[in-house]
């Protein structure tokens, strides 16, 4: 009987995450032809478990979890499991009122900013922090990702995308997406959610930003990439200070390559 | 994009229009889908594919996120707005599943008589090594829609990862795929 907490480390070997899990290898693991093994566990939607994510002080809690999927290459085996997807409900009352969703989002930025988990931004977007980087992901990027320190209020919440909040706490990353039925959008009645955890470490993190065979070179091609993307930043910076944005130069970026962090 | 608004089987060409009407299944099943009308999530799914089309050269790292949300917007619109309407809310078909997972699914001895929802990204018609099959979980209710999203959630992002990871693999597989459009059986489809 599989538990209903289940604990996850980026990292870990598929094998570990089996054992320690409670988890049979004949079920809990989808070989696919292409080379990758996918290990999963799936709660549903009835009875929902917890996933403990384990990282150090960092270490947080996904309560209603229905799915989790970690990912493994049979290329790259000594790499353990690369990156662990959780799908979560928001609530267990479903459908769900939005402003609860809402506000259960909020708390959960929040226990995640306590935690010590720090906004990731990419690296050709401008620094700005709270209000200011919601004012310009409405006005500028709506399609991009969502600043994780700014609380929306219920008018701002119906009109948002499905993100990605993009965290990282040392060399692990996090994004959350939020999916909705876009069917039930009404504002004063329920709505149907499912929050989308992905957890990664910096090799995965280096890699997406480059395609097909660029991406197991990516330490190679790194330094000329961030030089690009961080001239375009501070380019878009500088317009949005003469429109009366103020960048937020506090903004610490993570370590990913020896080299950073790297500058035009 | 101009036309996407415009989209309505009954606004086709008359010659086209009279061929769509012939097929078997289009006085039942065309104004259940509301005659092909766009919905919001094929607005957002082609939005995504404007934004794809104009990356410029060195935004590799944006083309893999905006690929995984135009695929889950498409994804939706074919589960919320057709399959929805067409099948699971046939209530037929919603009590076979019920049924199904009730009395076959979750039980040890009639097991192998269920026909598995199976996910496999090959060509190969039927997967014969155990380990290499993708079977639904037994408790995926296509008619709970936070289940239905996780499902679909999961398995896009499946495929997601392994276009980006095994792309000369899955794009060998997706060719032969492509093919088959013109094997033997395949005028019973189409």
């Amino acid at each position: 009987m599989p538990p209903s907490t289940m604990r996850i480390k980026v990292g870990e070997p598929g094998v570990q995450f089996l054992q320690r899990n409670h988890l049979d290898s004949r079920g809990n693991v989808d070989r696919q032809p292409a080379g990758l093994n996918f290990h999963k566990h799936r709660w549903g939607t009835t009875n929902p478990g917890t996933v403990y994510v384990e990282h150090g002080a960092h270490s947080f809690e996904i309560p209603y979890a229905v799915s989790i999927t970690g990912t493994e290459d049979v290329e790259k085996l000594e790499e353990g499991i690369s990156d662990f997807s959780v799908n979560a409900l928001i609530s267990l009352n479903r459908p769900t009122p939005h402003d609860e969703a809402r506000i259960a989002f909020i708390n959960l930025l929040h226990t995640l900013a306590q935690a010590g988990w720090k906004p990731f931004i990419y690296y050709d977007d401008p620094r700005l922090s709270g209000e200011q980087a919601f004012r310009y992901h409405q006005e500028e990027d709506p399609r991009g990702a969502i600043p994780v320190n700014y609380d929306p209020t219920l008018e701002e919440w119906m009109r948002l995308g499905s993100g990605p909040w993009m965290f990282y706490a040392g060399d692990l990353f996090l994004d959350i997406n939020v999916r909705r039925n876009s069917e039930r959008m009404v504002v004063d009645e329920p709505g149907n959610y499912l929050l989308s955890f992905s957890l990664y470490g910096k090799e995965e993190q280096g890699r997406s930003h480059f395609e097909s065979e660029k991406r197991d070179q990516w330490q190679k091609h790194w330094i000329e990439m961030i030089k690009k993307l961080k001239k375009d930043r501070y380019a878009i910076e500088e317009k949005l200070i003469r429109k009366g944005y103020t960048i937020d130069t506090g903004y610490v970026e993570p370590i990913i390559h020896p080299a950073d962090p790297v500058e035009p | 994009m101009a036309c996407l608004g415009k989209r309505d089987a009954n606004q086709l060409e008359e010659q086209v229009k009279e061929t769509l009407n012939d097929l078997p299944w289009a006085a039942k099943s065309l104004p259940k889908i509301n005659h092909f009308a766009s919905t919001s999530d094929i607005f957002e799914g082609f939005a995504h594919v404007l934004d794809i089309e104009a990356l410029e050269e060195g935004d590799e790292k944006e083309r893999p996120k905006l690929q995984l949300k135009h695929l889950l917007a498409i994804a939706d619109h074919e589960q919320r707005r057709i399959l929805q309407p067409l099948i699971y809310n046939d209530p037929a078909f919603r009590d076979w599943l019920i049924w199904e997972r009730e009395n076959i699914r979750e039980s040890k001895y009639w097991h192998w008589a269920a026909p598995a929802y199976q996910l496999v990204f090959t060509h190969l018609c039927s997967e014969s090594n155990p380990q290499l099959k993708s079977v639904a979980p037994n408790d995926m209710k296509v008619e709970d829609e936070e289940s239905r999203m996780d499902w679909i959630q999961d398995a896009a992002k499946m495929f997601h990862r392994l276009m980006n990871t095994k792309e000369a693999h899955m794009l060998n597989e997706l060719k032969i795929m492509a093919t088959w459009v013109d094997s033997p059986d395949a005028e019973s489809v189409y």
